[in-house]
């Protein structure tokens, strides 16, 4: 059924399969192997033939495409009590097909094929496009070339408490709408192109997640800042530190980062921009074959992978861990889903440890992920490698307690008191999020209501699948629900059930678009309207909980500047403060510098704040307490940014903050750009003085 | 498609990246060719012995390319010897060893 699927994806939009049988490809001479690729001898699978050409796709991925017009003659020997062959010459050379079925031939009789014709000029044969392919690529096109200008025309400072979707120009708007109007023609077309479907999700994929880049081209968002130290502390020492920073215990991604920075003669924060695009187009592959393993319709992949890109807003695809790690989970979903039947099993075997092999040092939560995952798999009896949950057990604890053992036993009070305690899980998950300004909480409630309506969506697409007796899908819905057990392990910062929406979010986009894009009056007109409408309504929601926060996640080359410039003054072992952790910092001197934020270090709920004229008597403390040659206070537009976004913290406002350093004898400004300020700490002795 | 574009493609790809290194090309060039070698070119060595079709190859070739170089460079860090070079002498190792075998054995089923 796979192969007729594999079959039917191939067909041109006016091309339909006359008949198919069971075939096994058998020999071939001369130079075929220009014409086929994946010919195994003697491989079982699937023949078809339609109007124009000769398809055989097997069941071990062989895959033959063979114009009628290439086939110079057909011979068949359909001796009785023989196996009956089909054989064919081309100019490549001949090959013969077996066990072909009585009906293929005789419709193979009836339709001599066309012989090359001589006296057409050269190039005539190529088949032109159809002016609906033409229409469907023009239009993607078209979409991310008008998305490209408007969204080059943001201005970062202008943005509000919405985000991106408060300063999109119209055009902007425009562009989405033309792309889901396409999408939707193109889906709900009768036996639509896998190419077509592919550029324009290829388009959709550039146009939603290249937008760090094309705003300004600044790399984005403090934590990439972060990892870019890592990285570079890896590069520069050869050695992983977990005194220095937790990330060292779990330093897979870092370790290829610094490698890649090295290999490829860049900087890494050059980068930083495209990453959310390049890695959900590494996503893209193994999100088809999850899809694949469903349903043999064709388009329900790139619809699933549609939706998938629609809802995607978590934003754990920058330059992170969990971005690059989401791959291999992703790949080890996709393979075991599709390796059913065993085929190949040893080599499956050996690259699924090799994926798990490489998540487990990389990722704190990955791992338990796939845990849940190949669980889950094992109890709908699905796992083909029924021994991989408990080698995924046996990796992760092993690397808990043998490499990452200094971190746990410095927080395992925490990750006990994690362990079953849903009740404030949920609470630093959900209801502490749900704070700041109104039109954030408004954005926050957005989230929460995508994420419900989806996650709706998903379990009435699986019942009705479950009615129909549609159990491919059960696989998935598993898969979909396998994450809620990582909710009983931890918190995980107040995280856990945004990554339980990543973890589950391929299976419930493939339950969705099964559920809204796949129904059976899905074509016409009226079907791609709805599918428009629907990717539409996903589109807008989209706006918001992806690049609701883009307000503080946005960097202007003034306040990079500013962290640059403290860098360049600060001595060996100074200490840098910042009011919360809103900066673009930590890209260097990891190890060299100690990065405190005052967010931290006036821990929050503490009995008495500090009085507003006598903060900066608390940051002498805060400094005082790590005898650093040298300290430094700085202060850029988008801390109080992230201020007024999410509201003050318990210590105090940023603007007392700076009234009270500006008025204290024991800090200096040193600099003010406009977007980034410093202040240098003064010891009572006046040494220690920042330059 | 022949068979023997993927492994052939590896083949460029692994000496077009070790030109690239050699002569010190920059950016923006040396970036894409070092993306590609370290993305896709270990992985589309081994892939094809486990899958052909599309989707499976693609996911196998990216996957495996990722995990394998994790695997690598925690090993050559864990052990000392951290090296970049040696990560891509390696990596380019493996993607050439793949992709001769792919070769050899399409060879092999066409005689």
């Amino acid at each position: 059924v796979r192969a007729l699927a594999e079959l039917s994806s191939e067909l041109r939009d006016d091309e339909r399969i006359l008949c198919t049988s069971n075939a096994a490809f058998g020999e071939r001479h001369g130079r075929l192997a220009v014409l086929a690729r994946g010919h195994d001898p003697h491989e079982p699978g699937l023949l078809a033939i339609t109007g124009r050409r000769l398809l055989f796709a097997g069941e071990r991925g062989g895959w033959l495409v063979l114009e009628r017009e290439q086939i110079a003659s057909w011979a068949l020997s359909p001796t009785p009590g023989e196996r009956t062959e089909l054989w064919a010459d081309t100019p490549a050379g001949s090959f013969a097909i077996y066990d072909v079925s009585a009906r293929l031939l005789e419709l193979v009789e009836e339709t001599e094929p066309a012989k090359p014709r001589q006296s057409e000029p050269a190039g005539a044969a190529v088949a032109l496009p159809s002016m609906r392919s033409v229409l469907a690529v023009a239009a993607a096109c078209l979409a991310a070339l008008m998305w490209t200008l408007a969204v080059a025309r943001v201005e970062p400072n202008a943005m509000g408490d919405a985000g991106l979707v408060s300063t999109l120009p119209l055009d902007g708007f425009l562009a989405l709408a033309l792309i889901c109007a396409a999408f939707g023609a193109t889906l709900a077309s009768r036996g639509p192109s896998g190419r077509l479907l592919a550029v324009q999700v290829l388009a959709l994929v550039f146009m939603l997640y290249a937008v760090p880049y094309l705003v300004g081209g600044e790399a984005s968002f403090n934590v990439a800042w972060r990892h870019v130290g890592i990285s570079e502390y890896i590069a520069q020492h050869g050695a992983v530190d977990p005194d220095i920073n937790a990330y060292f215990n779990w330093p897979g991604f870092f370790v290829l980062s610094a490698a890649a920075t090295e290999l490829a003669g860049a900087d890494l924060l050059d980068v930083v921009p495209w990453m959310p695009f390049l890695t959900n187009l590494l996503y893209l592959a193994p999100l088809l074959l999850i899809a694949r393993a469903a349903s043999d319709d064709p388009r329900l992949p790139w619809a699933a992978a549609w939706v998938f890109y629609l809802t995607n807003w978590v934003y754990q695809d920058y330059l992170s861990p969990q971005g690059l790690t989401y791959v291999l989970y992703l790949a080890l979903a996709g393979l075991l889903l599709t390796w059913m039947r065993g085929q190949r099993r040893s080599a499956l075997l050996v690259a699924c440890f090799l994926l798990v092999l490489a998540a487990v040092p990389s990722h704190q939560l990955t791992p338990f992920a796939m845990l849940t995952a190949v669980a889950a798999l094992t109890m709908v009896r699905s796992n083909p490698f029924r021994s991989l949950p408990a080698l995924l057990g046996v990796l992760i604890v092993s690397w808990v307690v043998f490499a990452a053992g200094p971190y746990l036993s410095g927080h395992l009070e925490t990750l006990k008191d994690d362990i079953g305690h849903l009740g404030s899980t949920i609470s630093s998950n959900v209801t502490e999020r749900v704070d700041g300004s109104e039109t954030h909480v408004v954005v926050t409630r957005v989230r929460l209501a995508t994420t419900a309506v989806l996650w709706l969506l998903a379990a009435v697409a699986a019942w009705q699948l479950w009615r129909r007796r549609e159990w491919r899908f059960m696989r998935h819905a598993a898969l979909a629900a396998a994450p809620f057990g990582l909710v009983a392990l931890q918190a995980y910062g107040g995280e856990i059930l945004l990554r339980v929406y990543l973890f589950g979010l391929p299976f419930v986009s493939l339950l969705v678009a099964r559920l809204v894009f796949m129904r059976r009056d899905g074509t016409g007109w009226r079907g791609a309207g709805a599918i428009a409408l629907a990717s539409v309504a996903l589109l807008g929601a989209f706006l918001v909980t992806r690049y609701g926060n883009e307000r503080v996640n946005l960097f202007t080359s003034r306040e990079i500047a500013s962290v640059e410039r403290v860098y360049d003054i600060a001595a060996p072992g100074s200490v840098i403060v910042a009011p919360n952790p809103q900066l673009p910092w930590q890209s260097q001197g990891v190890g060299e510098y100690r990065f405190k934020t005052l967010d931290a270090e006036l821990e929050p709920g503490a009995e008495s704040r500090p009085a507003a004229d006598s903060l900066a008597a608390a940051v002498v403390q805060v400094v005082e307490r790590f005898s650093a040659p040298a300290a430094y206070v700085v202060i850029t537009r988008n801390n109080r940014e992230y201020e007024e976004l999410f509201g003050a913290p318990e210590w105090g406002t940023i603007a007392e903050l700076e009234r009270s350093l500006a008025e204290s004898p024991r800090f200096r400004r040193v600099f003010d750009n406009g977007d980034g300020e410093a202040f240098a700490y003064v010891s009572p002795s006046g040494e220690g003085e920042g330059r | 498609v022949s068979r023997r574009v993927l492994p052939a493609l590896v083949l460029v790809s692994v000496v077009v990246f070790a030109a690239s290194v050699a002569a010190g090309i920059g950016t923006p060039l040396r970036p894409l060719v070092a993306s590609w070698f370290l993305l896709a070119c270990p992985g589309l060595a081994l892939a094809p012995l486990i899958a052909r079709d599309p989707a499976a190859l693609w996911t196998l070739a990216i996957s495996l390319s990722v995990a394998i170089e994790i695997i690598l460079g925690l090993a050559l860090l864990y052990t000392g010897l951290w090296s970049p070079t040696a990560l891509a002498a390696v990596v380019a190792a493996i993607s050439v060893g793949g992709a001769t075998m792919q070769l050899v054995r399409i060879e092999v089923a066409l005689r």
